[in-house]
């Protein structure tokens, strides 16, 4: 389980983000942040190295 | 008026000269002129463009070369598709006053196809936020009973489709937005396979999971309206470039010996459904035994798991695509859209990688899980529509979505009519297939919509 973040590091995370956001709607997305960290959470589990995504760089020739 | 039609109906009565395109055009606008002060389906209503698009129709038809059976068709377009010289807002003040000069590749696809463009179509705002009441245009309302939710994105084309305003239209679906809609409003929707239609020309949203495809009052009709979008697009990055099938050419055989496979797990234990939902999937399930199908669960990773890649990549994707105007214009946006996209700026790059690089993982699982079977069956909506007051805000991340698994893995995908739930809105099962494979999910839709009733009801207030 993720701990909890604190108002404090929440408010470093939104000044990094850039977007001006008022008291209000930081503690909304403050509210809804523990889902957004569980989501990271069970992506973030263990992956076999050569797990690649799918997505493969392919040069255009015109 | 005329009655109430089906593409595939009325496409019969244009070709024998029985029905006039522009008389049935007409009658379509007298309907939206009657019931979409209640509705709320359309942002804009083409009415010169719509008269003069099915009088040309009805002069190819009377020379004797109509272009096909989507000639003289009333469709609309939800409006995150381009129109040329035509309003596109995404339901959003960011646009309001957005005239593209290019349609849509899809759009000028169907137009070739000589359907009538009757106008353009209520969204969630850029597809993502809504039901939203703080837009420059109301959100549409369910036909079924409009205090109730359409769910969304492709809200209008629901609404519109469903009451009749429409024969077909628009859609887009990068998290279920194509088969909410269709669910809630009791109507037909498919997600195709990524990369058989064309995105150019449609406001994006999450690149790697958007997908535009049709929506019809019956599997038949979506069958008729791909025919006319899918097929490669070299503008288009992730278009596809292979031969695009007959869509319609197995509608007429049965469904016997087809394999299908129950997610039972999604709709069972990961995101519980009503009864109703439950049963009118089990009932289908026993129409299929019937029919002759085979029958058997197939489990794959929690539902959970699919969900959060998705809604990751969504989120960040839409994030990055909408960044510039985040910082810019923050409040212009709606409250919806705004706040749940504003979560992307909180997403780590690891978080993004991770997502992607599990998306394949999940990708080669379905794959080897559809080994067995033809389609995959599994509920599109919990359950019937809510009141359009009571959606709650997080609900696209509280729990796992329905549709979300086939947006991540680009699986064609359908909602399809199931009957009706206890409160006397339509519920809906979804149908799976492998990519590419939109053929059988038309043959396994048209024939459970062939066997049951449902296409036959319309909403009450429809018919008034």
């Amino acid at each position: 389980m993720t701990p909890p973040i604190s108002v404090e590091a929440f408010d470093t995370l939104s000044a990094q983000t850039g977007l001006p956001l008022s008291d209000a709607q930081k503690a909304t997305l403050l509210a809804v942040y523990p889902t957004l960290q569980a989501m990271i959470a069970r992506v973030s589990a263990p992956l076999p190295r050569e797990a690649e995504p799918g997505l493969i760089f392919v040069p255009e020739v015109r | 008026m005329t009655e109430f039609l089906t593409i595939a109906a009325a496409a019969k009565l244009i070709a024998s000269k029985e029905l006039s395109p522009v008389e049935l055009t007409q009658s379509c606008l007298d309907r939206v002129k009657k019931l979409d002060g209640t509705l709320n389906a359309f942002l804009m209503l083409t009415e010169e463009r719509a008269l003069a698009d099915a009088r040309a129709a009805e002069a190819r038809v009377m020379a004797g070369v109509p272009l096909g059976p989507l000639d003289g068709i009333p469709i609309g377009h939800k409006d995150i598709y381009n129109t040329a010289g035509i309003r596109t807002t995404g339901h959003s003040k960011l646009l309001e006053t957005n005239v593209p000069d290019k349609d849509a590749v899809t759009v000028t696809k169907l137009a070739a196809a000589g359907t009538v463009m009757m106008g353009k179509l209520a969204t969630h705002e850029f597809a993502m936020g809504g039901p939203s009441f703080d837009l420059p245009w109301p959100p549409a309302r369910n036909p079924w009973n409009p205090e109730h939710f359409t769910a969304g994105s492709s809200s209008g084309t629901g609404a519109a489709v469903a009451a009749g305003l429409v024969l077909g239209g628009t859609g887009s679906d990068t998290g279920g937005s194509i088969r909410g809609p269709a669910a809630l409003c009791g109507i037909a929707g498919i997600k195709p396979t990524y990369g058989l239609c064309s995105r150019t020309g449609v406001l994006p949203l999450s690149f790697t999971m958007d997908h535009t495809g049709p929506m019809a009052w019956t599997v038949e009709d979506c069958a008729l309206l791909l025919q006319a979008m899918a097929g490669h697009d070299p503008s288009d990055p992730a278009s596809a470039n292979r031969p695009v099938p007959d869509f319609t050419a197995g509608l007429s055989k049965d469904v016997k010996g087809l394999r299908i496979g129950v997610v039972r797990h999604f709709f069972e234990s990961d995101h519980p459904v009503s009864p109703s939902t439950q049963a009118g999937i089990e009932h289908a399930l026993d129409v299929f035994e019937h029919l002759g199908a085979e029958v058997s669960d197939v489990t794959l990773s929690p539902m959970a798991d699919y969900h959060a890649a998705g809604s990751i990549i969504l989120t960040a994707e839409a994030y990055a695509v909408h960044e510039p105007w985040l910082k810019e214009r923050f409040n212009d946006y709606g409250e919806l859209f705004r706040d749940r996209i504003a979560l992307g700026g909180f997403i780590p790059a690891s978080a993004y990688v991770q997502a992607i690089r599990r998306r394949r993982l999940l990708c080669l699982e379905l794959t080897a899980a559809m080994a067995d079977f033809d389609i995959l069956v599994s509920a599109s909506q919990t359950g019937e529509a809510p009141k359009i007051t009571e959606v709650p805000k997080w609900g696209n991340l509280e729990k796992p979505s329905l549709t979300m698994p086939f947006n991540l893995t680009g699986f064609p995908a359908m909602s399809v009519c199931t009957g009706f739930g206890a409160g006397g809105l339509p519920i809906c099962m979804q149908l799976i297939a492998k990519p590419f494979a939109e053929p059988v999910l038309f043959r396994a839709g048209h024939a459970y919509e062939m066997a049951m009733g449902w296409r036959e009801k319309r909403p009450a207030l429809a018919g008034e």
